[in-house]
This record gives structure tokens, C-alpha cells and sequence, in this order.
């Protein structure tokens, strides 16, 4: 593991949001570290997911700061976060399902398309090896995730494990600075979750930050280099998984404490 | 195996465009000429719509955007005194240029919400023919519009006086927007298009715009109504509020999805059979409504891709049926 202690890419400051009277996230603060996987857990009902929907604009916060490197992104839209770097994946299998693998990845190159409405239209031959160079991208990034035997098979055919693979795809084409996982080996079987995280390790290893939820505490500590522990909305402890696993308010709150 | 069923289609549609453009020669009957007009403005009227159909929304407005491109080129031959070889890109562009403040907010409700808006637009578009008397001629609508002015091409003259140089003209027309929407259907851009109803989050969380580019889809599909829609005043020589009804963008969206929208040609079938269908039934029009509504329940249960998915389906049942 290369522990390289850069700066905050993702600095999440003071987050609170309401929903109706109930605060899902209190008064949050977080700073993923570049070139780290930091981990987020938490029993159900903690709040993790409203973080990440809140960092990737599919929610807007009641109150506090979101900075993505050095621009505030607290209430951009989602697909201009995107096209800062910041790209997220979907806990559910969120996929274009009527796609084929390799059109999902192609979609997922959307932010290198970067030719307007006549080029496209007209097609001409440097729109024409623009499109070819994408396509290689895409091409690549197939095979980085392990789904090259699988380039013209419907998204919905797939397997559990490979739909869940080419939803990191589709959000790594876009070639983001970070990466948000949500949840990424939510019912998988062991050999499913081995590839997972061997795919999430190489994704750090290219140089992307990555964030990451997730129930499975084998996979957290396995994985992260820092993990932040969140319940009722708050984070009650942070550190590195050893500080974490020894934390008395962690096994509180995941175990419940004898009366 | 793809490619040659291809070429087996590339060659039975050229032959089909060879056949259309011969037939005048041959068909001299006005009344044929007549139908087979309005099936090809009809077939551009339902390809506009099936682009918001693309993505994920029933626009009932199209017949609108196609009243508001008649109107304002009858409006602009009538009273600046323009040719309508001005008027019929200037009422394309027209109706983009209104559908295009109109998209941004309407395009953010979804399903049935949409479709209650855009009936609501149809609504309000034609009180305002109505109730504007000096401007757009109230309820009898506009009378006089001038049939398209004659052109001179290759020492031939073509005066607009009998069927024939319309049927050329709707043609053209027709040839035009397949071929614009093919190579919209093969651009990245529709693939774009394609995967927004499949799932918007996703797509947003890639970096697509996704509103632009629903609004760019009902753009152009308005740009269509509105250039059919001034073909189809300087045909008639009138326009009135009643030609573009809310029951006609039914129409339009019923032929597309019966003909199927998985391609350009689906819209194309569903009104040669749709429209051909109602002119031989014309004894009882009345009913037609009855059987239209069964056609679309038959093809919406049993071949879910249209008629153009027709051969295929078939194909398959019978290649299932045998041991």
C-alpha cells in the first residue's frame, strides 16, 4: 500500500440535512485524502448514502460546504460535478439496461465526447477519429474491469457480479479524480467480492481517489486507508481500520453495549 | 449475417424511394396524389415526434408546434408578401424557436404530468387562434394563403397548380427529415438520447446534460411540426384552429408506436398502413377511431416493437414452434 498523504480532494464541512424535522446527516466534516481509499460505514438509517447523494448534487443540503479540490460544489448539478471529477456509482444495479456492455461504456465516456451537435451530425473524418478514439477508450476500460468476454451482451443479461463491475466502469470512463462507491459488493458472493475489491485496488493504484461505503467490514478494513464511522447522522469516530476496530463507541453502536 | 440483411434493406427502401418518385408518371388521379401527400407529411409530423418519444415523453403539443409553423408562414406570406420558399424554413424554425423556452420547463415533469402540460399548450395555442381575430382570422381560421410561388429548375418551369409539384415537394420533404433523423439516430448524440429514459441518474451522474438534451430532441421535433405545418397551409391555402387539435398528436403518437420507434422507417409504416387503412374504410369514418384504438391495443400486446419489428417476430415464433 502507498500511504500518500496529499491533500483533501473532497472536503465536506459542517453537512446537515433535514428531512421534515429528522437531521439524516448532522453537522458532518470529512476530508478525503488524495490517492487514499477512505471508507465510510454505519449501521442502516446512518446517513451514509444521503452523504453521497449530497456530494454528488442529487441532493442539495440544508446547510454546510462541500469543496472539491478548490471549488465549492455544494449546489452545483449533478452532472456538472461529474465533469469536474467528481463521479459516483449507484448502490442498486443503475444501469443502462437495454444497452449493450459497450455502449454503457460509451455513455460513460460522455465527458470526453467534447463535439458539438453538427459535428456529430455530419460525421466528418475528425469527428470520425474522435469517435474511433473513444471507442478505444471505451474498448479499455472494458477490459479493466474484467467484461471483454462480454462487450455485446444487454446490460440486464448480465450477472449480479459484472452488472455491478460495469457500473464502476461506466462512472471510471469518465476518467473522474474521485470515485464514489456505493455499497460496491452489496450481494455478492465471496469470489464476486474478491474481484471487487482487487478491481478497487487497482482503481487507487491508477492514481483515483476513491470513497467508499459499505456494510461488509471485511471489505472495509481490508480495503481503506482511512475509515470515518457515522450513526444518527453523526460521526462518532475516524482513523485507520485498526483505531476503528478498537473504537468502544464503534462496537456500541454496531453491537449494542450490555446493560 | 447483419450486414447482408442490411444490404437487403438499404436496397428494398432505395427502390421504394425510385418507385415514389416514379409513380407520378403513372398516377394521375388526384385523389391518390392527395393521400399519398398527406401520408408523407404526415410520416414527418410523427418522425418529429417520435424524437421526444426517444426520450421517455409523450408530447401531445405536436400538432401545435404544426399549427403555430402554419399560421406564421401563412402570416409571414400573407402580410410581409415573402415567398414560401422563405416562409417554409422560417416556419421549421419558428416553431424550434418557441419550443425552445417552452422545453426547458416542461421537459422536467415526467410521464403523465408531461403529457397534461403538453395537452395544456395545445389548449392555450389554439384559444389564441381563436380569440386573436385580427392577427390569425379567429375560429374559420385563415383563408388566401398563397400556394407556393413557381420556380425556375434547369430551363423547366414548376408552377404549383396541380398535385403533381406538391407530391414532389412533400417527397423531398419527407427524404429530408428521414435522412436527418437517421443520422440522428446513428450520432452519438442518440445515443445519448436513447439511454436518458433507461435511466436518468445514471446518465446525469456521467456528466450528461440531460434537460439539454431533452430539450434539443423536442427542439427538433418541433422544427419538423413547423415545416409540415407550412407545407401543409400553402397546400390547403387556409389554416384553421381545428386543423391542429389535440386528437391529431394522438395520431401522430399512436402511428408511431404502432409502426414501431426502434428506427426511422417504424413512424414511416405505422402511417402508410395507419392512414392508408382510413382512407379505405372511409365509409365508415365514423368507427375509425373503435378500430384504430383495437390496432394499437393488438400491436401494444403482441408485437411491442411495432410492425416494422413485424417479420421478425414472426420469424421467431415459428423458428419456437419447430422441434
Amino acid at each position: 500500500m502507498t500511504e500518500k498523504n496529499g491533500d483533501a480532494l473532497l472536503k465536506i464541512d459542517g453537512l446537515t440535512k433535514l428531512f421534515g424535522g429528522l437531521a439524516a446527516v448532522q453537522k458532518f466534516n470529512l476530508h478525503v485524502l488524495e490517492g487514499q481509499i477512505q471508507g465510510l460505514i454505519g449501521p442502516n438509517g446512518a446517513g451514509k448514502t444521503t452523504v453521497f447523494n449530497l456530494a454528488s448534487g442529487v441532493l442539495k443540503p440544508t446547510r454546510g460546504q462541500i469543496f472539491f479540490g478548490d471549488h465549492e460544489i455544494t449546489r452545483l448539478a449533478p452532472n456538472r460535478i461529474a465533469s469536474m471529477g467528481l463521479v459516483r456509482t449507484f448502490q442498486a444495479n443503475v444501469l443502462f439496461q437495454d444497452f449493450t456492455v459497450m455502449e454503457n461504456m460509451l455513455l460513460g465516456c460522455h465527458l470526453h465526447t467534447g463535439f458539438g451537435f453538427w459535428r456529430d451530425m455530419l460525421n466528418g473524418p475528425a469527428t470520425r477519429r474522435k469517435k474511433a478514439a473513444i471507442q478505444q477508450k471505451a474498448d479499455e476500460m472494458v477490459q479493466f474491469v474484467g467484461l471483454e468476454n462480454y462487450r455485446a451482451e444487454t446490460a440486464k443479461n448480465l450477472a449480479h457480479g459484472h452488472q455491478r463491475a460495469l457500473g464502476v466502469g461506466v462512472a471510471l470512463a469518465s476518467d473522474p479524480k474521485l470515485l464514489m462507491l456505493d455499497e460496491p459488493v452489496s450481494g455478492m458472493n465471496l469470489e464476486e467480492k474478491e474481484s471487487m475489491m482487487q478491481l478497487i485496488s487497482r482503481i487507487r493504484d491508477k492514481g483515483i481517489t476513491v470513497l467508499v461505503v459499505e456494510h461488509d467490514m471485511k471489505v472495509v478494513m481490508g480495503l481503506c486507508d482511512r475509515i470515518a464511522v457515522l450513526n444518527f447522522g453523526n460521526k462518532i469516530a475516524e482513523g485507520t481500520p485498526q483505531e476503528i476496530q478498537d473504537n468502544p463507541e464503534v462496537i456500541e453502536a454496531y453491537l449494542g453495549v450490555e446493560q | 449475417m447483419k450486414n447482408k440483411s442490411f444490404g437487403f434493406k438499404a436496397a428494398l427502401v432505395a427502390l421504394i424511394i425510385v418507385l415514389c418518385f416514379l409513380a407520378p408518371l403513372v398516377v394521375k388521379d388526384p385523389y391518390l396524389l392527395h393521400i399519398a401527400i398527406t401520408i408523407f407529411i404526415w410520416s414527418v409530423l410523427t418522425l418529429g415526434i417520435r424524437t421526444t418519444l426517444i426520450i421517455g415523453h409523450l408530447n401531445a403539443a405536436q400538432a401545435s408546434f404544426m399549427g403555430m409553423g402554419a399560421y406564421f408562414s401563412a402570416l409571414l406570406a400573407m402580410k410581409l408578401k415573402l415567398s414560401f420558399w422563405i416562409c417554409l424554413p422560417a416556419a421549421g424554425l419558428g416553431a424550434a424557436l418557441l419550443s425552445l423556452p417552452l422545453g426547458y420547463p416542461i421537459l422536467r415533469l415526467k410521464g403523465a404530468y408531461f403529457v397534461m402540460i403538453t395537452f395544456a399548450i395545445t389548449e392555450v395555442f389554439r384559444h389564441i387562434w381563436m380569440m386573436w381575430k385580427s392577427l390569425f382570422g379567429g375560429p374559420q381560421g385563415l383563408l388566401g394563403i398563397p400556394r407556393p410561388g413557381k420556380i425556375e429548375l434547369a430551363g423547366l418551369t414548376i408552377a404549383f397548380t396541380s398535385k403533381v409539384p406538391f407530391y414532389y415537394l412533400a417527397l423531398i420533404l419527407l427524404l429530408l427529415t428521414l435522412l436527418i433523423m437517421y443520422r440522428l439516430d446513428r450520432s452519438r448524440m442518440g445515443l445519448t438520447m436513447r439511454a436518458i429514459p433507461q435511466t436518468e441518474l445514471l446518465a446525469e451522474s456521467v456528466g450528461v446534460p440531460v434537460i439539454r438534451y431533452k430539450v434539443m430532441a423536442f427542439v427538433i421535433g418541433s422544427f419538423f411540426a413547423g415545416l409540415a405545418g407550412s407545407f401543409w397551409a400553402h397546400y390547403f391555402t387556409y389554416a384553421s384552429p381545428w386543423d391542429f387539435t389535440w386528437m391529431n398528436s394522438q395520431y401522430m403518437l399512436m402511428y408511431a408506436v404502432i409502426g414501431g420507434m426502434g428506427t426511422v422507417l417504424g413512424p414511416i409504416i405505422g402511417c402508410v398502413v395507419m392512414l392508408g387503412l382510413d382512407e379505405l374504410f372511409r365509409p365508415f369514418k365514423q368507427y375509425m377511431p373503435i378500430f384504430m384504438g383495437a390496432v394499437l391495443i393488438i400491436v401494444l400486446l403482441y408485437v411491442p416493437g411495432g410492425l416494422i419489428a413485424l417479420p421478425q417476430r414472426l420469424r421467431a415464433t415459428f423458428s419456437r414452434r419447430k422441434p
